[in-house]
């Protein structure tokens, strides 16, 4: 109901009606017929029938960002991990900008680093290209050749075959089955799994699969303390273990230069430092292939004809409510 | 009648105390509802064993059970973990009428049932009436006038609905009623919902916003209950008595309706005693399509998030149901035919 004593005055719209639709092909034909004004998390399949059917669809900064995490851990994590050839194969090796035209129909847009999309990211840093060849070339200097002849790589007689994981949202079901052809063209093997939200993101106490190290790769999408870009999930000190579980590095990544970049940032006010100080974050972070971007992910909201001056935001998304009106 | 009656009512008694140990069993390994409490935010493990130690989830099975049955009011419990039980429980227990408080909601179990449970008894309670009444006219008819052309028709269309997934029916009905005919200029249904919010949640609404999630399961089982209406009909219409009937001049209403359906409803019945208490349990995709709020949308909510209090409160006014109208359902046997008399 509108408040009547708020402080920049009378609303225009005197109640908003939220209903839960779970799903999506209801949520659009109830946009599209008019029955609902206002909807969320549009699919990119969707977007293009209800812009047809002139239903306007606007897109925030969420500030989250899809990507892959690498166990790095030297014991639990796969050991050519350890190797920055490797990743940096594997980074050549999918192409994602295909991948996000594909499956996400052009509509969201490759993402470089953790921080895409914030004003805190180095604005030369351009996402990884896809060079099946250079991936190859990198594989073969880092000593990860085919001695068996199965199609994949191996070294040491350890066989290059990486545990990735993932939720159960259909999107990322359908990139592992992408990102495992692409990856087996250069030679690199992945065993596929999925995992209920309530167990994939279960904490180190919980015997969760990322914290515990039982994955190589584990995709979801995340971000920093949004719209600060602090985050303190890259420290040596949040790696878990079993007298500190509630850690929050779950790759189990311990790089110095990291930690004193970050001990660095949380205690800059001056902005222009700060971002400077960020800027080395990212590059870091992205030159070692600590963190794989695959897309940005921003928020969508479908807005029905009859609303009118909707302007979002992606910290809060309807910080303007207060002008929003209905045309008859 | 009444000793069976008596003797059914006081059989219930162990078989839903037995229904209700596998249920609690079963429910231990839905998933752990401890990990759900935080949403998006990760559970820290000092709030996990605080939560574990409060909810009770720490004690074994057999304990857990035991409360949710009497309760633990009357017993005192270790709520701060320092190892010492200070503190009464709160809990009044099943028998008490206390079926405990939802994780996820943090209401009653009753009450979070009982805001959706007549929204569910509404929507099914219309199907199951249109079903049966679509069904004995189209059964009857096609007894009737078997092989005709109309019977051909309706039998094809019956399959057709039948063999088709009911988020399919739903949606099609959607798109064409609602979305289509908007778009064409014609009268058109709604789409999601029970009201519509400018009008308010009158009858007139509720019945608007009806049409299509009643229709939608309505073309479903439609045609399994015609089916079965016309096998009946069929196989007493060859019977001597109707026959008899018949040579004695008795007009062909009365020879279908009063001498033959009598006697071939007794089939309709026992599917009809089946299917009653499921009602109860709503249509989860209907209802999670037409965004109706009703028993099968909260089963399903409640059941991904491990809300054992709630999905055990679902689970037994369910088995309640079952025992309850197969008794209504025998009685109604005993009246219908004479011949059948329980001891």
């Amino acid at each position: 109901m509108a408040n009547e004593n708020y402080w920049l005055g009378q609303p225009n719209i005197d109640e908003i009606y939220i209903r839960f639709v779970p799903d999506d092909a209801s949520q659009v034909a109830a946009l599209i017929a008019g029955d609902g004004d206002l909807g969320t998390f549009i699919t990119a399949s969707d977007v293009v029938q209800l812009e047809e059917a002139g239903v306007e669809v606007l897109w925030t900064v969420s500030g989250y960002n899809e990507g892959w995490y690498f166990n790095l851990d030297p014991e639990l994590g796969h050991p050519a991990l350890q190797d920055l050839r490797v990743r940096q194969a594997i980074a050549l090796a999918f192409d994602r900008a295909a991948l996000v035209n594909d499956l996400l129909l052009g509509m969201y847009t490759p993402a470089a680093t953790y921080w895409d999309r914030t004003a805190y990211v180095d604005p030369a840093l351009e996402p990884w290209p896809f060079d099946p060849a250079r991936a190859e070339a990198l594989l073969d200097e880092a000593g990860w050749i085919d001695s068996n002849a199965d199609g994949t790589r191996d070294k040491d007689g350890v066989e290059l075959i990486l545990r990735y994981g993932t939720a159960d949202r259909q999107i990322r079901i359908d990139t592992q089955a992408v990102a495992q052809q692409q990856l087996a063209a250069v030679g690199i093997g992945t065993d596929l799994l999925v995992y209920s939200y309530d167990t994939f993101f279960n904490g180190y106490g919980q015997d969760g699969p990322m914290p515990t190290g039982q994955l190589d790769i584990f995709q979801f999408s995340t971000t920093a303390n949004f719209p600060d870009p602090d985050t303190s999930e890259w420290y040596c000190s949040e790696i878990p273990t079993d007298e500190s579980p509630d850690g929050l590095n779950w790759q189990r990544l311990c790089d110095p230069e990291l930690d004193e970049l970050f001990a660095l940032e949380i205690t800059q006010v001056d902005f222009a430092e700060r971002q400077q100080t960020f800027y080395q974050i990212s590059r870091h972070i992205f030159e070692n292939v600590y963190w794989l971007g695959m897309w940005q992910d921003p928020d969508n909201f479908a807005i029905g004809s009859r609303l009118e001056n909707v302007k979002l935001s992606g910290v809060s998304p309807f910080y303007n409510i207060i002008e929003w009106d209905l045309n008859p | 009648m009444l000793r069976y009656v008596v003797r059914r009512l006081l059989q219930a008694i162990p078989m839903l105390f037995v229904i209700s140990i596998i249920l609690f069993i079963l429910m231990q390994n839905m998933g752990d509802p401890i990990a759900t409490l935080g949403g998006r935010r990760l559970t820290r493990s000092g709030d996990r064993e605080r939560l574990t130690r409060q909810l009770g989830l720490d004690k074994p099975i057999y304990v857990q059970f035991f409360y949710w049955l009497v309760g633990n009011d009357w017993a005192k419990i270790d709520l701060d973990g320092d190892g010492i039980a200070e503190s009464y429980g709160r809990r009044e227990g099943v028998l008490r009428g206390d079926f405990g408080v939802s994780l996820v909601s943090k209401k009653p179990v009753l009450e979070v049932i009982g805001e959706r449970l007549p929204n569910t008894l509404l929507l099914m309670g219309v199907s199951e009436i249109v079903i049966v009444l679509g069904a004995l006219v189209v059964g009857i008819y096609s007894a009737l006038k078997q092989y005709s052309v109309v019977d051909n028709v309706i039998t094809g269309i019956s399959f057709v609905g039948y063999s088709m997934p009911i988020f399919f029916v739903a949606l099609v009905s959607m798109y064409i009623f609602s979305v289509n005919f908007k778009r064409w200029g014609l009268p058109y249904l709604p789409t999601v919902g029970m009201f519509d919010p400018q009008v308010g949640k009158t009858p007139g609404q509720v019945a608007l916003h009806m049409i299509l999630p009643v229709f939608s399961l309505s073309f479903i089982y439609f045609a399994a209950y015609s089916r079965y209406i016309r096998g009946a009909m069929l196989e007493v219409m060859s019977q001597d008595y109707v026959r008899t009937a018949r040579s004695k001049g008795l007009p062909q209403w009365m020879v279908v309706y009063i001498h033959a359906f009598k006697n071939a409803c007794l089939p309709v019945v026992t599917v009809v005693g089946l299917d009653l208490p499921f009602l109860l349990a709503g249509a989860v995709v209907t209802e999670r399509i037409f965004a109706w709020p009703g028993m099968g949308r909260l089963f399903l909510d409640h059941v991904t998030r491990s809300d054992t209090a709630v999905v055990m409160g679902i689970l037994m006014l369910i088995s309640v149901a079952v025992i309850v109208f197969q008794l209504l359902t025998d009685i109604v046997y005993a009246w219908i035919d004479p011949r059948i008399r329980y001891e």
